[in-house]
């Protein structure tokens, strides 16, 4: 009787039992965290967080932030970054069944600078390395992602570029100007949520240079063309110049 | 002489009626006591006491968790924090406060996901102005600190506890000074079945301090079960290899536990007896 009873109470200790209708978590990064170029992130960055459901990854996202795998990933909120290039702590309540347990918890930080230094561009890079289990419904945990205190997570490095929108159109160079010391280049075909970059050479069988990166068409810098929307840039090169060539590049695209 | 005799005779009568006059009584006790409450760590807590001594209204946060000998931070990541679990009109709301060197507990906004990927923002109410009920249990969570020590401060309470118990997840405690055998104070209303039934009867869980629970489901004797069971029904019990086993530790004082109602409704925990 005893056995019977032990072997059925082990049974059925093995089956969790119903859970809170809400679960709350909590985000944040101990920083510093740092871009590709090492430098340390920006006050007001972005961070995402990202549900990855069981049995997957997170796949990153395109130059506009969206995610690229929108089966497996969700972003859930964002948070920004505070003093220290860290994420700030951020608390967020959900229903238990709308994230269930199995999946996974990510914490992604951004590269939304744009060419004047500032943030809240494109996304050019990303850095997604902290990850917490997603609690089941039954949790009674007091759940976190990310840790606070130094040295509790890796710090996060932005060096995962990000992706193009599919379907970009290739660009073209409608103008180019020299300034002395500076060129002014305008191409059509631009798009919101893409990222540009100018290559030059002097040689157009040796190697291709970049010489601006984040270029963003945006509703102050576009201009109105001969046929259509133009979006000019400036990259500088040497005074002593006396031949150079340019072109416009969508880096990352899957065509 | 005569005088010398008179004086003293009057001094002593002084003396026997001052020692008869009885003394006023204050009309409340007020005092503080600690808590374990590990750096590092995230801990149940509840509070033994009732009103504040400050306002002589309900308890509020600020008052009755000290802030002494905790954590503080001006960012909230780096600090303390409380979190509770509480209802807001109808639904289940978490509120976080962190220790902020200048105001003390302050209140964190918290971000609620709802469906279609939309979410709303809920401001908890101050630490000063969010009552604390008797019973209610609530998180700590300590960064590293060679502290572990919480200090929770208050009125000492002659009245009996009240606590309200919903179906589903509960964080509560027993507002006890003392650690306690959970088996010693009331729990009428309490929910079992069929002997050990750990996916119908009510459970409680207390945190071990390392991020573990032991758990205690509320025996009650099936109909036609041995005698063997009487010891057990009404009981909390761990479920064990070997079958239903009484708890062998107490409940340390201002620990608070999780308590999973599955009985039919609500019901409201007196541990005190009604």
């Amino acid at each position: 009787m005893k056995q019977m009873f032990s072997i059925v109470t082990g049974l059925l200790l093995a089956v969790s039992l119903l859970g809170s209708d809400q679960l709350t978590l909590s985000m944040s990064t101990p920083g510093p965290d740092t871009y590709a170029d090492g430098t340390p992130v920006l006050t007001g960055e972005t961070y995402l967080l990202v549900y990855v459901k069981a049995g997957s990854a997170f796949h990153g996202l395109y130059t506009d932030g969206s995610l690229v795998d929108t089966v497996n990933n969700q972003i859930v909120t964002k948070a920004y970054a505070v003093e220290g290039s860290k994420c700030g702590f951020k608390a967020i309540q959900y229903p238990a069944d709308s994230f269930p347990g199995g999946g996974s918890w990510t914490i992604v930080v951004l590269d939304t600078r744009m060419s004047d230094g500032t943030v809240g561009g494109l996304v050019a890079g990303l850095g997604a390395s902290v990850t917490a289990d997603a609690a089941s419904a039954l949790s009674t945990s007091l759940n976190a992602v990310g840790g606070s205190e130094a040295g509790s997570t890796p710090a996060l490095t932005a060096e995962t570029p990000t992706y193009a929108l599919s379907n970009v159109a290739a660009p073209e160079i409608t103008a180019v100007r020299q300034n002395g010391g500076s060129v002014d280049v305008r191409f059509k075909k631009c798009q919101a949520g893409v990222l540009y970059e100018v290559l030059s050479t002097t040689d157009l069988a040796g190697q291709w240079q970049t010489v601006a990166t984040r270029v963003q068409a945006t509703a102050k810098n576009i201009v109105q063309g001969a046929d259509g929307v133009e979006l000019p840039t400036t990259v500088q090169v040497p005074v002593t110049d006396k031949v150079r060539f340019f072109k416009v590049i969508v880096p990352n695209a899957a065509q | 002489m005569k005088k010398v005799l008179i004086i003293t005779a009057a001094f002593a009568v002084a003396v026997l009626a001052r020692a008869a006059i009885q003394p006023i009584e204050g009309t409340n006790v007020v005092g503080f006591t600690d808590i374990a409450a590990p750096s590092g760590a995230n801990t149940i807590i509840t509070v033994p006491f009732e009103a504040c001594m400050s306002n002589g209204g309900a308890g509020m946060l600020s008052d009755m968790v000290a802030t002494y000998s905790l954590t503080a931070n001006a960012d909230a990541a780096l600090a303390d924090q409380l979190i509770v679990l509480t209802t807001n009109g109808a639904e289940q709301v978490y509120y976080y406060y962190y220790n902020h060197p200048a105001t003390g507990w302050t209140a964190i906004n918290t971000e609620v996901i709802v469906t279609n990927g939309q979410s709303r923002v809920i401001t908890p109410p101050a630490a000063n102005a969010f009552e604390i009920a008797r019973g209610l249990g609530f998180w700590i969570k300590r960064v590293a600190s060679a502290d572990s020590t919480v200090y929770v401060q208050g009125q000492v309470t002659s009245s009996k506890q009240a606590t309200l118990i919903a179906t589903g997840l509960n964080l509560v405690g027993y507002g006890s000074l003392q650690s306690f055998d959970i088996n010693a104070i009331a729990w009428t209303g309490a929910f079992g079945t069929n002997n050990l039934s750990s996916l119908y009867s009510d459970r409680i869980m207390v945190g071990k301090g390392d991020g573990t629970y032991t758990t205690y489901y509320y025996f009650v004797k099936r109909a036609g079960a041995p005698s063997y069971y009487d010891q057990f029904t009404n009981k909390w019990v761990l479920s064990t290899a070997s079958g239903p086993a009484l708890p062998t530790r107490n409940v340390p004082a201002g620990q608070g536990f999780w308590y999973h109602r599955r009985g039919p409704g609500p019901f409201t925990f007196r541990p005190d007896g009604e």
